[in-house]
């Protein structure tokens, strides 16, 4: 818990994700001198302009890739970072991500049904939506019991659900053509931004809107939700019914992100740690202080993605390979405490 | 004022733990629940409170002729808390204020006042900025007091509070209650398996028998070495060391016969020349 609440703290959340958001403006495989594309983004008033023969090109380079992806990376990690920050809070556990209810799985379940069925297009996305939160609802239907501790139920609700959900994946696999369609899928499913377009940003931008002002406006009451339901309600908290609020919100979100990038993992259950160390564990700094590091460390692993190599590395592959090690590296220095 | 419980019956499943219980608590009043494990202390506890669903009878906080909910009035303080992040104390007692904070709400400058009050009147400010789960089990109790607190409660419910404490932080948290009830008001109701502090501190005692049957019995008279041996199923002596300022109470178990054949019969009472100090009953 360093830096605990100084203004060094906020210093480095209100300068993290604008430089970031520079980084990836400003970094790609076609070279943009940093000057040139302020020019472009601020419509002439600064910076050097281009010369006029690659004016178009710039032009495209900036509005058509660069400036979707990276407002698609911000917004994807920053849901991301939020409701995993959110699930660990309500779960009262730190091992979970927004995936342990099986949107994640069944979002992409939709979608590579949607590739087979109408090749990779937004109706392939909308149906990943629709399944997303059809599988809420088949979360909801599995878990009304009414014996024994209510977040095991929908933790094994999950893993049920997530169980489900791969399994109608590998089915869709091995139906799938392999010379065109299995592909597509393959590489759908490891996660990238490299087809961001304004529509994907309005969709996950409208979702964030919608279960991020949910999320935020409740982050208080998270810590009294993670005390458990019985002292929740002691203390005047409906924990049952908040609860499938926050789930509520964080399915919008997962659903409208996966369908968007596809299957990124990590993300969501890294960030609210490294949140925890900088701002401590109390919710109402942790998920605004999780929501940006989500968002930054999104752009900086895009980044990374489109320019360590001549061809692009998926994000899925990336955030787990650098996720992994940052994950080794907290439980040797928290050994496990998470506190 | 009061809390008012009337002909409660409560259970799980098909199975109804209590029943028939009636008592009332008054503010400044301490008032003691007793009875072996597994009589339903708890669940007593739970269902005035609203966390469960009554049987039958009714629950209720009086007021101004008015009847209210006994949640609303209570703070409550659990047998056990699972605290699962690295929450500050100052933060742990802010959660008391929940019921004050609107839903989509942050706690206000009055939350904060209130939960540094809560600090104050249980005296330890000191441990404002100190993790939560780095403190001692006394320090613990002593902050899920302060929580109870922070929602400015008439009445105080607390689960066993004295549990795992040492005599130390079992007197401290005595001395508070005690302070609470009489020096500030408060209505307060608390499950304890030391009768020794109920004859020390408590205005009254509610006895739970493991046959069902509710009692609610004045202190010191009520509780006696009958009431206390069927209690708990165990002769008991009951004594009063005199050669002290306040004398303090003593109960001491006789020889249990226990389970098994062979034990034999208990020894009625224990030998005056044995006691160190004269015994002030019989």
């Amino acid at each position: 818990m360093l830096l605990r609440r100084g203004p060094s703290v906020v210093a480095l959340f209100a300068t993290l994700p604008v430089a970031a958001l520079a980084l990836s403006l400003f970094a790609g495989r076609y070279p943009v001198p940093p000057g040139t594309v302020v020019h472009v983004l601020t419509g002439g008033l600064i910076g050097p302009a281009p010369a006029p023969a690659d004016a178009p090109v710039v032009h495209a380079v900036i509005f058509t890739q660069r400036l979707p992806r990276a407002l698609l990376a911000l917004l994807t990690g920053a849901g991301m970072g939020l409701s995993g920050a959110a699930y660990q809070g309500i779960f009262r556990n730190p091992l979970v991500s927004q995936d342990v209810l099986g949107v994640t799985q069944g979002t992409a379940f939709g979608v590579v049904l949607g590739i087979l069925l109408f090749g990779l297009s937004p109706a392939a996305q909308l149906l990943g939506i629709a399944v997303g939160l059809g599988s809420m609802a088949l979360i909801m239907a599995m878990s009304r019991t009414r014996a024994g501790d209510p977040r095991l139920v929908l933790i094994l609700a999950g893993v049920i659900a997530s169980a489900l959900w791969s399994a109608l994946i590998a089915l869709v696999k091995y139906v799938a053509d392999p010379n065109d369609e299995l592909p597509a899928i393959t590489y759908w499913l490891m996660g990238s931004l490299s087809a961001a377009s304004y529509g994907d940003v309005a969709r996950v931008g409208t979702a964030l809107a919608l279960g991020g002002a949910v999320l935020l406006g409740l982050r208080w009451r998270l810590n009294v939700l993670s005390l458990g339901d019985e002292e929740a309600r002691a203390l005047g908290v409906p924990a049952t019914v908040l609860r499938w609020l926050v789930i509520a919100a964080v399915t919008v979100m997962v659903s409208a992100e996966v369908a968007a990038t596809g299957v990124i993992g990590w993300v969501g259950l890294i960030v609210p740690h490294i949140g925890r160390m900088l701002v401590g564990p109390e919710h109402g700094r942790l998920l605004p202080a999780a929501m940006i590091l989500g968002g930054s460390f999104m752009l900086v692993v895009d980044v990374l993605a489109r320019t360590l190599t001549a061809a692009e590395i998926p994000l899925g592959i990336l955030t787990a390979m650098l996720g992994a090690p940052l994950f080794l590296a907290l439980l040797q220095r928290t050994g496990g405490g998470w506190r | 004022m009061s809390l008012v419980v009337r002909d409660l019956a409560c259970g799980y499943g098909g199975r109804t733990v209590i029943a028939g219980v009636s008592f009332q608590v008054q503010p400044g009043e301490l008032v003691a629940l007793l009875g072996p494990n597994g009589v339903g202390k708890s669940t007593l506890l739970r269902c005035l409170l609203g966390l469960m669903p009554l049987r039958r009878g009714e629950v209720h906080w009086s007021e101004g002729g008015r009847r209210l909910p006994v949640a609303g009035m209570a703070g409550y303080v659990p047998q056990v808390t699972a605290v699962p992040f690295a929450y500050s104390v100052r933060d742990v007692v802010l959660m008391g204020r929940a019921r004050h904070v609107g839903l989509f709400a942050l706690p206000g400058p009055r939350d904060q006042a209130a939960a540094a009050a809560a600090l104050r009147r249980v005296g330890i400010e000191h441990l404002a900025g100190r993790p939560f789960p780095a403190l001692s089990g006394g320090e613990r109790q002593l902050v899920l007091i302060a929580r109870a607190l922070a929602a400015e409660p008439r009445l105080l419910v607390l689960d066993e509070p004295e549990a795992h404490l040492d005599l130390r932080h079992r007197l401290a948290v005595m001395d508070l209650l005690r302070r609470l009830s009489r020096d500030e008001g408060l209505a307060v109701l608390f499950s304890t398996h030391h009768p020794e502090d109920v004859l020390w501190y408590a205005d009254r005692a509610l006895l739970l028998f493991p046959d069902g049957e509710a009692r609610d019995v004045p202190v010191p008279g009520g509780l006696d070495e009958d009431a206390l041996a069927r209690l708990y199923g165990v002769p008991l002596v009951r004594m009063r060391l005199n050669g002290w300022g306040t004398p303090p109470w003593v109960i001491v178990p006789g020889r249990w016969q226990g389970h098994s054949p062979e034990a034999h019969a208990p020894e009625a009472h224990a030998s005056e020349a044995d006691a160190p100090e004269e015994r002030s009953r019989r």
